[in-house]
């Protein structure tokens, strides 16, 4: 029944579209909104009821339900649009309707009085169908469908305010770049497929199992590491980072929706999915790759002035904590990441909208502060976000740091040459809380610097600060509750398995049973059935994230109280800087004026894309078209252009009047008679359908002939 | 007796005839009827084909759509010459060149 | 005897309705010769026992494309005799062309052999309409809404954009 519910419930949103698209003018400006909201909250609740069934079938262990229907056939192989379904499914597929419920219904508030509301919601729509398409697919190549679909939606989106330059830059800077990441993935999935003869996830991995890799250990690798780059363009790591901050173009409940709650989390959502076949050189791979993002946005967003970007570089920052723990086997910690971050980013980002309306579209916190008693329930929930993502105990954010922070813990324990994977999540914790409390306090406290600003400033309206409590719920209660599956010898030497609880529990039920990484140790080949023994894990570093149990209780424990020291280190900084004034923040940035300079330019990786890549894409497109030009006009075109030029240049130089006129009288004649060649050549219908026809007939002739010229 | 050759035969001179139409006019319209020389000799093919007893009525069907296809074709076309005219002011399809290289 | 008479006489003049409309320049003539080809067509129909496709072609094309096509004709053409000639290099280019085509599809052609089933299909209108209806529901289906957004497109392209009478201008 699940797959069935979870069909109906992914094809609420694309019916919203489908009336939207063709109707939403018409509708206008609630009734698109309500439309589109409604059917999302609706789907949500599909979401929930199939969630809670889920749990009552299901008492730990992995179970998959799966639904296929033949698609295409090549050859006499059927390639299955499926659909599958195991509790990572259920918990992406509730957490992305919920969020994006709660973002609908902000959004018809947020969005109230824009000439496009309508086609916003159619959009959005969009959005909601082809996420959770992703989240339902069963194979790379329904995966790599709605990812690309994912990705245009948030293309439009982004440039949805199309008139402003920027915005429209900005899209096509986003859709740029992930067409990188894009590629790289689909010559991964080539690679599978070549491989495996299967694109079926569960196809592929039982393929692998099987050895169709079998002495081919650096194809797998690469194709490991291309299939990663396809999350490290949509999830905006570390060399494919410089879409994500100018995203923020976009409109905010966009920014919280798809920029950071759920289609930048589907890169960490689709390594965890491809877990079970990365080679452990590609997981090293994946997991420095979080380790730079995540050290080098937590820097970046320190100096950050704009309100949206700050929010921007931290979810750049908390996409790498999560592709870090990937890549070192923490799994579940880091998919339970996804999960509580998706909550508390989208609460902070529709804060932030929240602030941005009611401050009417100022983003810079410089001219922020005291805001506060204006508008208290944004600022309380945007607290409530900030300790959440800072790590404060008891909130969900701090329940998924702790055991992210414990498996890197165990990772850099076994692994001692890796020990800077463990110090640099550490340290970025305490950047976190730094600029997060930076944010909060410059926004809602401190001085009111900007009197304009503060004078004006107000409460949103009910329709905004209902999803913003609502989130605020979420984002504390999320994590409550949850604990492992723990195994325990039994008398009689077998292994039982208690089932986990809460979210994390949940996440835990889907964690793959068997991974190439874990292949390459002590673990039988004919590979053991409930979870991995914990040599095997260790082996690997997947030191079984948050595990209770032996010696892994000790890091569970010692990285708790790293990650509360480090958070408290951030928040007594941050609090001496800009709230009693220790600090002086001029000053600091004076003194660090090389530094401050660095990271205010984040590096420099747009100037360096710019000098580089995008050159060279400029320099090609030059010679294409002086190429072009070449073949089209004709050779007497450019010879005449090559004289004007020439007598230009002499009559410049020279400036004689009588050479001038003489030359530049040539000149003309020369570039009349280009003209007429050109004329001849192209712009015309009929010059088309000859030339085509003229092929075809050589074709049709040769043909004909063949008979009798052999 | 005729055979089917010589159908196709005259199939294809239509055909032939129907492109030095579309492409020596430079009248919009006569490139339409340049367009539907080339429909008839499809049809024609078709035709010949089925009452030939090859492929059974399938090919008199084809044709039917063919001219339905062929009718709509029409319609569409002359309203988008109608417009091109309102545009441009002439009917020459040669003025038609603002895409030009 | 009468059948392949009757076989060149519309052959031949299809292909001189062809030859008229390449040599004329003014377009209703070319438009008048059209309806020739189109009439001789349907005779190789009628020729061939596709009487209904006949009767189809004649109604639907001769009556109703080509009227439609000298109305294109009076709606645009304010000089009727536009002379609009091709360029000489045109005509030559396209000269080769179309004697490539023409004996590269007449090579093809000799040289092919078709095999005939044992019965030809049946020329009786009713198995046609069982066989239109039957198993080309879905297509015929499909050519009906084809037509309606043709019908729609058409007029939605075609309408004026500037009315050109007012309302209260038009006589009660």
């Amino acid at each position: 029944m699940i797959p069935y519910a979870l069909i109906i419930a992914w094809l609420l949103p694309l019916g919203g579209f489908a009336v939207l698209v063709f109707f939403g003018r018409r509708i206008g400006e609630p009734g698109a909104g309500i439309l589109a909201a409604g059917l999302m909250i609706a789907s949500a609740a599909i979401a929930l009821v199939s969630g809670f069934n889920w749990l009552g079938l299901n008492t730990g262990g992995a179970t998959t339900l799966s639904l296929k229907i033949p698609w295409i056939y090549i050859g006499d192989q059927a390639m299955d649009f499926g659909v599958r379904v195991d509790s990572l499914t259920i918990v992406m597929f509730t957490m992305v309707t919920v969020v994006a419920s709660s973002i609908f219904v902000y959004s018809v508030g947020y969005m109230h009085g824009d000439k496009r509301f309508a086609r916003f919601f159619t959009y959005l729509s969009l959005f909601g169908f082809s996420m959770l398409g992703l989240v339902l697919a069963d194979s790379l190549l329904g995966l790599f469908i709605f990812w690309e679909l994912v990705g245009v939606c948030s293309y439009f989106l982004i440039g949805f305010w199309f008139e402003k330059q920027s915005a429209s830059d900005a899209a096509k800077k986003a859709f740029i770049v992930n067409r990188v990441g894009d590629f790289l993935f689909i010559v991964g999935i080539a690679t599978m497929f070549s491989m495996t003869g299967n694109l079926t996830l569960e196809g592929i991995f039982a393929k692998v199992r099987e050895g169709a890799f079998a002495g081919h250990d650096t194809l797998l690798t690469f194709a490991g590491i291309c299939l990663f780059f396809g999350a490290v363009g949509k999830s905006a790591q570390f060399p494919l980072h410089v879409w994500l901050p100018d995203a923020m173009e976009g409109p905010t409940p966009v920014s919280a929706l798809i920029h950071a709650a759920t289609m930048v989390a589907a890169g960490v959502y689709l390594v965890g999915r491809i877990f079970p076949i990365l080679t452990v050189p590609a997981l090293h791979f994946i997991a420095y790759i979080g380790a730079i993002t995540l050290f080098g946005s937590a820097l970046i967003a320190i100096v950050m002035t704009d309100i949206k970007r700050v929010l921007a570089y931290s979810t750049i920052s908390q996409l790498g904590y999560m592709i870090l723990s990937l890549g070192i086997g923490g799994w579940v910690a880091g998919l339970f990441h996804l999960i509580t971050h998706a909550c508390f980013k989208a609460l902070l980002f529709l804060g932030s909208g929240s602030v941005i309306h009611g401050c009417n579209g100022e983003q810079d916190i410089r001219k922020m502060g005291k805001l506060h008693a204006k508008m208290p329930i944004t600022s309380i929930t945007f607290l409530v976000a900030t300790l959440a993502i800072s790590g404060v105990p008891f909130l969900s954010g701090a329940y998924s740091k702790d055991a992210m922070l414990s498996a890197m813990l165990g990772f850099s324990w076994v692994h001692r040459a890796h020990w800077v994977l463990f110090l640099v999540p550490a340290v970025g914790a305490a950047i976190t809380a730094f600029y997060m409390m930076r944010l909060y306090l410059l926004v809602f406290h401190t001085s009111a610097r900007d009197h304009h600003v503060h004078d004006h400033a107000h409460e949103s309206p009910r329709v905004m600060w209902l999803p913003l409590a609502f989130l605020a719920v979420l984002t504390v209660s999320i994590g409550w509750f949850g604990s492992l599956p723990q195994q325990h010898q039994g008398a009689s030497g077998e292994t039982a398995v208690a089932a986990g609880s809460g979210l994390i529990g949940l996440i835990a039920d889907a964690q793959p049973q068997w991974a190439v990484s874990r292949q390459s140790s002590n673990a039988p080949h004919g590979d053991p059935p409930a979870p991995p023994p914990e040599g095997a894990r260790a082996e690997t570093g997947a030191a079984s994230a948050g595990s209770h149990e032996g010696s892994h209780g000790g890091f569970h424990l010692a990285a708790t109280v790293i990650a509360t020291g480090a958070m408290a280190l951030g928040f007594l900084l941050a609090f001496l800087t800009y709230s009693f004034g220790v600090i002086s923040p001029e000053q600091t940035t004076r003194r660090l004026q090389p530094v401050y300079r660095l990271l205010v330019n984040k590096f420099y990786f747009d100037e360096l894309y710019r000098a580089t890549v995008v050159a060279f894409v400029l320099k090609l497109a030059a010679f294409g078209r002086w190429f072009d030009r070449k073949i089209l006009d004709g050779i007497a075109d450019g010879s005449a252009r090559w004289v004007t030029r020439t007598a230009f240049f002499s009559g410049l130089t020279l400036d004689n009047k009588g050479v001038d006129g003489a030359v530049n009288g040539a000149a003309e004649l020369a570039f009349a008679s280009g003209n007429i060649v050109r004329k001849g050549q192209t712009g015309r219908i009929r010059t088309y359908v000859l030339t085509m026809a003229t092929l075809v007939a050589a074709v049709v002739f040769y043909i004909g002939m063949y008979h009798y010229i052999y | 007796m005729i055979e089917l050759q010589h159908y196709l035969i005259l199939s294809a001179a239509l055909l032939v005839l129907g492109l030095v139409i579309i492409v020596s006019k430079r009248n919009a319209i006569a490139i339409l009827i340049g367009v539907e020389f080339i429909l008839n000799a499809a049809n024609l093919n078709v035709v010949a084909f089925s009452s030939q007893g090859i492929g059974g009525l399938d090919g008199q069907t084809a044709a039917i759509f063919l001219i339905v296809i062929a009718a709509t074709e029409a319609a569409v076309a002359l309203a988008i010459f109608l417009n091109f005219y309102n545009i441009i002011a002439t009917i020459d399809v040669d003025r038609g060149d603002k895409l030009r290289g | 005897m009468i059948k392949p008479l009757f076989f060149y006489i519309f052959a031949l003049s299809s292909v001189a309705a062809g030859v008229a409309i390449i040599a004329s320049t003014n377009i209703v003539r070319m438009a008048y010769w059209l309806i020739g080809m189109l009439l001789s067509v349907a005779g190789l129909y009628f020729l061939q026992g596709a009487y209904f496709l006949g009767v189809i072609q004649i109604i639907v094309y001769a009556g109703g494309v080509a009227v439609l096509m000298v109305f294109g004709v009076m709606l645009t053409s304010q000089r009727v005799a536009a002379q609009l000639r091709p360029r000489r290099w045109e005509v030559l280019w396209l000269l080769v062309t179309a004697a490539m085509l023409l004996t590269g599809i007449v090579a093809t052609l000799l040289d092919a052999r078709w095999s005939p089933e044992e019965a030809a299909a049946s020329n009786n209108v009713a198995d046609f309409g069982i066989h239109l209806l039957g198993k080309f529901v879905g297509p015929f289906e499909l050519a009906s809404i084809l037509l309606l957004i043709a019908l729609l497109g058409a007029a939605y392209l075609a309408r004026p954009k500037v009315p050109t009478v007012k309302p209260e201008d038009t006589p009660k």
